[in-house]
């Protein structure tokens, strides 16, 4: 299972350095929350949400913790250095592992990743259609387990897909979305749905992300949700209403 | 399942949390529940009882009066005998005979104010509720935003036992005690 996002809280640096703000529940909350959207949007600096407490702002701005910037956008205070830390730490965890290393980051990764492996792959080194065919031998393939066979999929997969819109696929989003398609449904499955996909739009240009995420939704397609009218709607959330009432009376009378 | 209503719409469960007894939906909703329920989504009620009460020829206080009594088929007797005389007051003169009085009975010497002052009596004896209401309140009360929901709780019940066993009987078991009951006055 993917793990979900996270932020990196030093609460005891909070606790010591801003003590008004780990005592209150009000502040903590708006400052974490806050806090959450940045990180999710770092680089850029984030909008500042319309229902966030505006009087618990003022205060975090006041106390130095969130900083006010032009259009509605903020920043929170050590998200900058704290990201840039956690970015030079891969860099140099990569760095290792591709035997080029040359920071801080050799201890975590000498016992896990040997730095033996050769170069490191670079985004134009990556497997590429050998003669237009849509065959390629490549094994980088992100969420696709191993190589060989997998890998090799991968890099059909990739090549069809240049193939079919006579465009260079750029972009890790829509690299990673065939890597996923591709473990959860099989090369033939994907493969004969990008081609359904793009015969559908034959006469249109298409680029490879257009594909590509055209090809996941019809692989997900979103269930029908029985459309209920405005009356049935009511009719519904009453008989719910109703039996979530039951239940409290017969739990009372237990 | 949780049902997701329209944003533009309300959620019925959301004015039913602010008592807004004068929405239809809350009220279509609250219909739906048996009383239980309500209580356990409303909390106690206030409950409100109407009795039916005499029509003025008895009232409490004025002693018991002299032809009243205990059983109702007795009672009854009585009420047909004065049923009788109010109905054929006008047209025939004398004791009238039908139906309602087949024949002439023990009470037929006694005014018919008498009569009527015993059923009045009886009709508070008796304890009839007419309804008994209970009452979920919104507001001060007069003021602008109160707002009630209400509910039937009983109806047309006699809370005397005796009446209510009378009432409980058959036709034919009552048409029995009533004649029963005139042969005692009778005699």
């Amino acid at each position: 299972m993917a793990e979900g996002r996270y932020v990196l809280v030093y609460h005891e640096d909070l606790i010591e350095n801003f003590p008004q703000v780990w005592d209150s529940d009000r502040l903590l909350a708006t400052w974490l929350r806050l806090f959450a959207l940045a990180d999710k949007l770092w680089p850029s600096p984030a909008e500042m949400p319309r229902g966030v407490n505006t009087a618990a702002v003022k205060q975090l701005v006041a106390v130095g913790l969130v900083e006010f910037l032009p259009r509605h956008r903020f920043k929170v205070r050590g998200l900058d250095a704290q990201r840039q830390r956690r970015k030079d730490a891969a860099k140099n965890a990569a760095d290792t592992r591709w035997g080029n290393a040359t920071g801080n980051a050799v201890s975590t990764t000498e016992s896990n990743a040997p730095a033996s492996l050769g170069a490191m792959p670079r985004a134009d080194a990556r497997p590429r259609p050998q003669s237009g065919n849509g065959i390629g031998n490549g094994n980088l393939s992100p969420g696709v387990e191993g190589s060989g066979e997998a890998g090799d999929h991968y890099g059909r997969l990739i090549g069809l897909v240049e193939e079919l819109t006579g465009r260079h696929l750029s972009g890790r989003h829509p690299v990673e979305t065939l890597g996923a398609d591709l473990r959860d449904h099989g090369f033939d499955r994907v493969a004969a749905t990008y081609h359904a996909v793009r015969a559908e739009h034959r006469d249109q240009p298409m680029d490879g992300p257009g594909l590509i995420y055209a090809a996941h939704k019809r692989l997900y397609p979103i269930p029908d949700a029985p459309r209920l009218s405005a009356a049935e709607r009511k009719r519904a959330e009453r008989a719910e209403i109703v039996a979530r009432a039951k239940e409290k009376a017969n739990a009372s009378r237990v | 399942m949780p049902v997701v209503s329209d944003r533009k719409q309300e959620r019925i469960d959301a004015k039913l949390g602010r008592r807004q007894f004068d929405d239809e939906d809350v009220r279509a909703t609250l219909d739906d529940m048996d009383v239980d329920s309500l209580v356990a989504v409303l909390g106690e009620p206030s409950v409100r009882r109407v009795y039916a009460e005499p029509y003025g020829y008895w009232k409490q206080g004025d002693g018991r009066p002299a032809l009243a009594d205990e059983d109702p088929a007795v009672m009854q007797a009585i009420g047909r005998c004065a049923t009788a005389r109010a109905t054929h007051k006008s047209r025939v003169p004398g004791i009238p005979v039908d139906f309602v009085h087949p024949a002439e009975c023990g009470w037929c010497v006694y005014p018919l104010e008498q009569l009527l002052a015993a059923c009045d009596c009886n009709v508070w004896h008796s304890r009839l509720l007419l309804v008994e209401m209970l009452v979920w309140r919104k507001g001060e009360e007069r003021g602008e935003r109160f707002v009630t929901y209400e509910r039937v709780n009983r109806q047309n019940v006699y809370e005397n036992r005796a009446h209510a066993a009378y009432w409980a009987a058959s036709e034919q078991e009552r048409a029995n005690r009533i004649a029963d009951a005139r042969a005692k006055a009778a005699a």
